[in-house]
Order: C-alpha cells, then structure tokens, then sequence
C-alpha cells in the first residue's frame, strides 16, 4: 500500500518505453530512475483533493505539497491552535478514532489538521497544540498553508469558515475521510463519540 | 516639450476612461451581514472593481491560454459536468452566444483562476455589497425606497431566456454596471457567509451567535434582494456552476 505510487510510475513508465519500443526505436533498458519521466500530475484522478498545488508548512518545520500525501488513506480536518472550544473536541474525536481502530489499521492510518490561521500558526503554535492533546507519533501532521490555499481546501472540502473580529473562527467541525487517492470516501459531523460509519469507512479504504 | 506632454495627458486620460476598473474608495458601512455580534459598522478598505462581469469572449481567451480550464479538460475536483456546457464546444462559443454576454456556468475554482491571472482576485462579500450599495448618483443608497424596487424587480422577473450583454444597464456611482440586474456573482468567500451550526462553538454561546438569521440584523431585513444574494451563494459548493452564475475581478487599490 505504501508503495503504491511508486509502483504506479514505475508501471507507467513501462508502458512508456514500452511505445517507444512497439515504434521501432531501438529502446535501451529503462534506466532505473524511470519515474522521474513521469508527470507527478498525470495519473491524479480528476476529482482528487490532490489536485490542489497547495503548500504544507508541518509542526516540525517540513515543507511538503499536499499531494506528497497520496498513497495512503489520510483523515483530514480543519482548525486553529487558539480555537477553546471544538477544536480540542475534533483533536480529541481524531484520537478516539484511531485508538478504536485495530492496530493493522491504525499503522496505515494519518491524520492531517490545517490551520485555519496562517497569521498565528506558526509550526511551534501547531506542536503546542499536538502536545496539549496529546497527539503523539508519525501519524499526526498539523500544518499550516498559505491563505489563498485555507480558502481553497476548505472549499474542497465543504467546510464553511469565517474570522471574528476578535480574531477567533467559526466553522463547521468536518471530519473527511479521502483513501489514498485522495477522493473523498465520507464526512462526519460527529464529534466526542467515534462515528461507527466512519470506523466502517476506514477498514473499507484499507481493504 | 509642450506637446509631448499634452499627447501623454491625453494617452493618460483616454487610458482611464477606458479603464476596466473602477476605483473604490474604502469606508465604513452597515453590511446586512454583520462580522459579529452587535450591528457594528463594516471597514472596507479602498480597492479596484471591474466595471462589468467578465464576458463569454473574455473568458474564452483565458481557456485558450490556460488550457486545464477547457471544459474538456479541467479536474472535475475544480468545476461540475455543467461548466461552460452552453459553449458550442471546449474552444468555441458557436452561434448562439455574443462575445459580450456574461460568462456564465463557470465554478468559484475556474473564476477564481481567471481574476488570477490577471494578477488579481475575485472581491471579498462586502466589498460586492459595498459597491452594490449604490445608484447612479450616491454611494449608498439603499435608503431610497425607488431604488430598492427596481432592484427588486428584477429578481422577481424569471431570467430571460437570453442574458443581455454586459454593460447596458447605467453605470453606478462608481462607474459600475450590471451589480443588480443580470446575473448572480461569486465571492471570493463564498464560503464564508453563512456558517453552518455544525460548530459546537456557535451553540449557545452569545458571544458567537451571528450566524443564519441571528447574523441578519433586523433592521435590514428590507435589503431583501442582497439577503437573497448571500442566501443563494452560501448554498454553492466551489465547483458548481449554474446558467445564471458568473463573476468579476477585483484588486487591492495601490
């Protein structure tokens, strides 16, 4: 599973040289860099999350495309470090989720929260918060993003959002569900209590 | 000397005339969706508003230039099955639309791509309302009861079955047309208008009640045409398209 895309451009460009040889070139063996002739883009369904070029900035200071994300099935949110109220609630549903998984499952489990706030959210605000709800390990991935790319993931992903003049946000409490292409297989409102039709969905995508 | 000042006052005078942009000075107003509690007045501040919406001909020489947004080809992530499919083809109006109508059937990702483009952006909600505030002679006129019925009046006629150019109706005090009138227009936080209760911030706490008719501040309920304005696009997901929906630029004033 963690592979898969690798062996996706390694096929592909198989079947690339392998044109080139059914066109009478003399082709020489694929070099083994083969995948770097591929067109990252190219093989990215069309209604995939990971068409978006957006920028991630991690808790750790990593600079990553969302779309380094594919591969895997990854449970996503929306949120901001300085948010009381439902924000910890989401992280703490999140956590509640994974740890209701089987372990199999939760090993090919990530969880990805972008920040509403690239003003404030710096990656030590987004570590802050991962240590105060205790959202521990590699599965764990807060980001922030540029302002334009908020805007246009929230927009993919359906959530409404909007800054007080105070500074704080209001927003819908979404958790997605996207598999490892990044299509979107279910959204949960449900929050404190794990939502068995997402448990269902999870062990779907992984099957 | 003498001339070649004056040709550049005249080039300089017939660039603005010609200008696509209407400058719009910032200020403070009563947005009928206030940003919290309280009523308290909206600071915008001063920006570029395209005169007209961006036309059918417009629009095609974007897809022409920015391929990925071809009907054809653009990520159904991005725009529905229904995007531009009143165009003859992919790269073709074909007979039946004018070059000057608005661009309709586009989605909020392919509009925003567009303003892009052009080094620019789509406007913010209350810019829209800032500007759409006013007549032909004053900034905001929404006190004038004449004004607001004929505003009125056009979202009680049923669209016609051909959209009128771009354009036609009388600039306003701005120099902007077409605000009220001819079609419905994205935002560039469409999404930001009216946020669902799903938020377990909003329930309860008065501190955060503004949303749905709690955001909609009783003295304005006469604005009824901008409340429908911001119902419809809160109700759009960002790839939708529909026959009636398009939109302009705007940019930062420098």
């Amino acid at each position: 599973m963690k592979h898969a895309p690798s062996n996706r451009a390694a096929l592909l460009a198989l079947a690339l040289f392998g044109v080139t040889g059914a066109y009478g070139v003399d082709a020489p063996p694929a070099p083994p860099v083969a995948h770097e002739v591929m067109p990252p883009a190219a093989a990215i369904p069309g209604e995939s999350i990971y068409q978006l070029p957006l920028q991630l900035t991690l808790q750790d200071g990593r600079q990553m495309p969302l779309a380094a994300l594919r591969g895997q099935p990854l449970l996503v949110t929306m949120f901001y470090t300085t948010c009381q109220g439902v924000c910890p609630l989401m992280a703490f549903t999140l956590r509640r989720t994974m740890a209701a998984l089987p372990e199999a499952e939760r090993a090919r489990m990530r969880v990805l929260m972008v920040s509403f706030d690239p003003a404030r959210d710096s990656p030590e605000a987004l570590r802050g918060f991962a240590e105060l709800n205790s959202l521990k390990g590699p599965a764990w991935l807060l980001a922030r993003t540029e302002e334009n790319d908020v805007r246009e993931l929230a927009a993919v992903l359906g959530i409404r959002y909007r800054q007080l003049p105070g500074g704080m946000f209001s927003h819908s409490a979404i958790i997605t569900l996207l598999d490892a292409d990044g299509l979107i297989r279910t959204q949960t409102g449900t929050l404190q209590e794990t939502d068995p039709a997402l448990i269902k969905a999870i062990g779907d995508v992984l099957r | 000397m003498r001339h070649l000042l004056l040709i550049a006052a005249v080039l300089c005078g017939t660039a603005a005339a010609a200008s696509e942009h209407a400058a719009i000075g910032g200020g403070q107003f009563s947005s009928v969706l206030p940003q919290g509690p309280g009523n308290e007045p909206v600071t915008v501040a001063p920006f570029k508003l395209d005169r007209h919406p961006v036309t059918n001909a417009e629009f095609l020489a974007f897809v022409l230039k920015q391929p990925r947004w071809r009907r054809d080809r653009v990520a159904t992530l991005f725009a529905d099955a229904g995007y531009l499919a009143h165009w003859r083809s992919a790269t073709d109006l074909g007979g039946d639309l004018r070059p000057q109508q608005p661009v309709t059937r586009v989605s909020w990702f392919a509009a925003k791509a567009y303003c892009e483009s052009r080094g620019e952006r789509l406007p913010t909600w209350y810019e829209w309302e800032y500007a759409a505030a006013a007549s032909e002679t004053v900034p905001d006129a929404r006190g004038d009861p004449a004004w607001r019925q004929r505003i009125l009046d056009w979202y009680a006629q049923p669209s016609p079955p051909v959209l009128p150019d771009v354009g036609r109706s009388p600039a306003n005090y701005y120099g902007v047309s077409d605000l009220h009138g001819l079609i419905w227009e994205w935002v560039l936080d469409f999404n930001a208008l009216l946020v669902s209760s799903d938020s377990r911030e909003q329930g309860g706490a008065d501190r955060l009640r503004f949303c749905g008719e709690g955001a909609l501040s009783a003295a304005d309920r006469e604005h009824y045409a901008v409340l429908m304005r911001i119902a419809f696009l809160s109700s759009l997901e960002a790839r939708y398209t529909t026959a009636n929906l398009g939109f302009r630029c705007a940019q930062d004033a420098r």
